[in-house]
């Protein structure tokens, strides 16, 4: 089936890495190379460490590459991929664990995902956004890096669009005391 | 003064723009086989210093045993391809772990070929030529599988997402004909059962699917060739005892060819293919 302009509607969709909509059944390669580079943004931002966001992803898509026949068939794809780095992004076994894999890997000199250097008040306040509970880092992370909807969070974390709202209110409160401190205080 | 919607937005753009610029991620699923790990190179390093090498005969059957009594024999995964078709060199080989916390539970090691005149052979794209060579571990995968399960790594959910029973999930990864407990308790898989399963998994909508059922190397095995209108994909699976399962897969080459790299696989040992691991 081709698309209206008459290109390979995967292939269309592969050129625009903004358009959330994959296709039952997508070949996993487009699904990583569409998704990846966000998905090490997200893991990023909720673990704090460029290596172990890294290694985050590595096994989230790795978790969906052993399902793939199923996952590519859901609504939401790229929806369960994120719900497994959130999951295991808070998980502090985990964390460590992916942090010990990618040091080792960096030593090794493999290529990792590399992050430049984000500015220091961008730094500053994801670290408190890190302070939080951590439904509470997950609504955030979800909600200002990956720009969902309060539904499409929802989607991701199994829960309520109105339990999003909770989580996300409670979050800005702690936050508006947090940054608005002089840094250090 | 900037609002905290405004610093949050802010910090989220900065972010992504950042993310924007990374490079490719890596395809953890190199071979494009049906069943993969999770790249793992920490788990690598530890088995380097703790497995010795061994050395499989050509028919697959173990010439040493595991010096901690573990009743099953070691398990060698690395492989080398005497024959690489022209066009192509080696671009990476990679030690695969498994998933669960056991950062020692290597079970697969892969090796890629791609095209000479690929520009860009860290990137897959629809069309292009490439060979890939997966040596896995059906067994140490199946408990790996398990335990992850057991940690609750894997969803147990019906096919609209909605959660399902957990011994029932956990009965169907125990009970496969293919690679279950059943076959961890016998020490191998049961071929037949491996290509009886391939064959009967749900085909692809828009895509042909032929298979032969042979042998290579005097070892039980299968060809199953996936043909779409855009790109055709053989894959050569073969059985060669103690739970191990090479598979090669290529596309855009010729069938016979990949037949042949799987014809010409070798056993190696680990340093042997560390040697051989591009840097």
């Amino acid at each position: 089936m081709e698309a209206e302009d008459g290109t390979d509607p995967v292939i269309a969709e592969f050129d625009e890495a903004d358009t959330p909509l994959i296709e039952a059944g997508e070949r996993f390669e487009f699904f990583v190379r569409r998704e990846g580079r966000r998905l090490v943004g997200l893991a990023y931002v909720l673990s704090g460490n460029r290596a172990a966001a890294d290694d985050l992803v590595q096994d989230a898509l790795m978790a969906a590459f052993r399902r793939w026949d199923e996952v590519s068939r859901l609504d939401n794809p790229a929806a369960w991929v994120r719900r497994v780095i959130a999951n295991r992004s808070v998980s502090l076994v985990r964390r460590r664990l992916a942090e010990a894999k990618g040091l080792t890997r960096l030593a090794l000199n493999r290529p990792i995902s590399e992050l430049p250097e984000l500015p220091s008040d961008t730094e500053w306040i994801w670290r408190e956004v890190r302070r939080l509970p951590k439904r509470q880092v997950q609504v955030i992370a979800l909600r200002y890096f990956d720009e969902l909807s309060m539904s499409e969070i929802g989607e991701v974390l199994g829960c309520s669009k109105e339990t999003v709202n909770s989580h996300l209110r409670r979050a800005r409160e702690t936050l508006e005391r947090r940054l608005n401190r002089p840094r250090g205080a | 003064m900037k609002t905290l919607e405004d610093k949050l937005s802010k910090a989220g753009r900065d972010v992504r723009q950042l993310a924007d610029q990374i490079h490719d991620v890596r395809n953890p699923a190199p071979s494009r086989l049906g069943r993969s790990v999770a790249v793992s190179v920490g788990a690598a390093m530890l088995v380097a210093f703790v497995v010795l090498p061994v050395l499989l005969l050509g028919n697959g059957e173990r010439t040493e045993t595991d010096p901690a009594g573990d009743p099953r024999p070691l398990t060698s995964l690395y492989f080398a391809a005497d024959f690489i078709p022209d066009g192509f060199e080696p671009h990476q080989a990679l030690f695969l772990g498994g998933d669960s916390l056991d950062p020692g539970s290597e079970i697969a090691t892969a090796r890629t070929y791609h095209s000479v005149d690929d520009p860009n052979p860290n990137q897959f794209t629809e069309g292009e030529a490439s060979l890939s060579i997966v040596v896995t571990d059906a067994l140490a995968d199946t408990e790996d599988e398990l335990a992850r399960f057991d940690q609750g790594q894997i969803e147990c959910v019906d096919e609209n997402g909605e959660p399902r029973d957990r011994e029932e999930c956990r009965a169907e990864i125990a009970q496969s004909s293919c690679d279950g407990t059943e076959a961890i308790a016998a020490g191998d898989v049961n071929p037949q059962a491996c290509i009886d399963e391939q064959m009967e998994m749900a085909r692809p909508e828009d895509a042909t699917l032929t298979f032969t059922q042979t042998q290579i190397r005097g070892r039980p095995a299968l060809i199953k060739i996936e043909t779409r209108s855009d790109y055709s994909e053989v894959k050569v699976l073969v059985y060669e005892g103690n739970g191990l399962i090479t598979g090669v897969t290529g596309h855009q080459i010729e069938d016979s060819t990949v037949v042949q790299v799987a014809e010409e696989l070798r056993p190696i040992t680990r340093s042997e293919f560390e040697a051989d691991t591009p840097r």
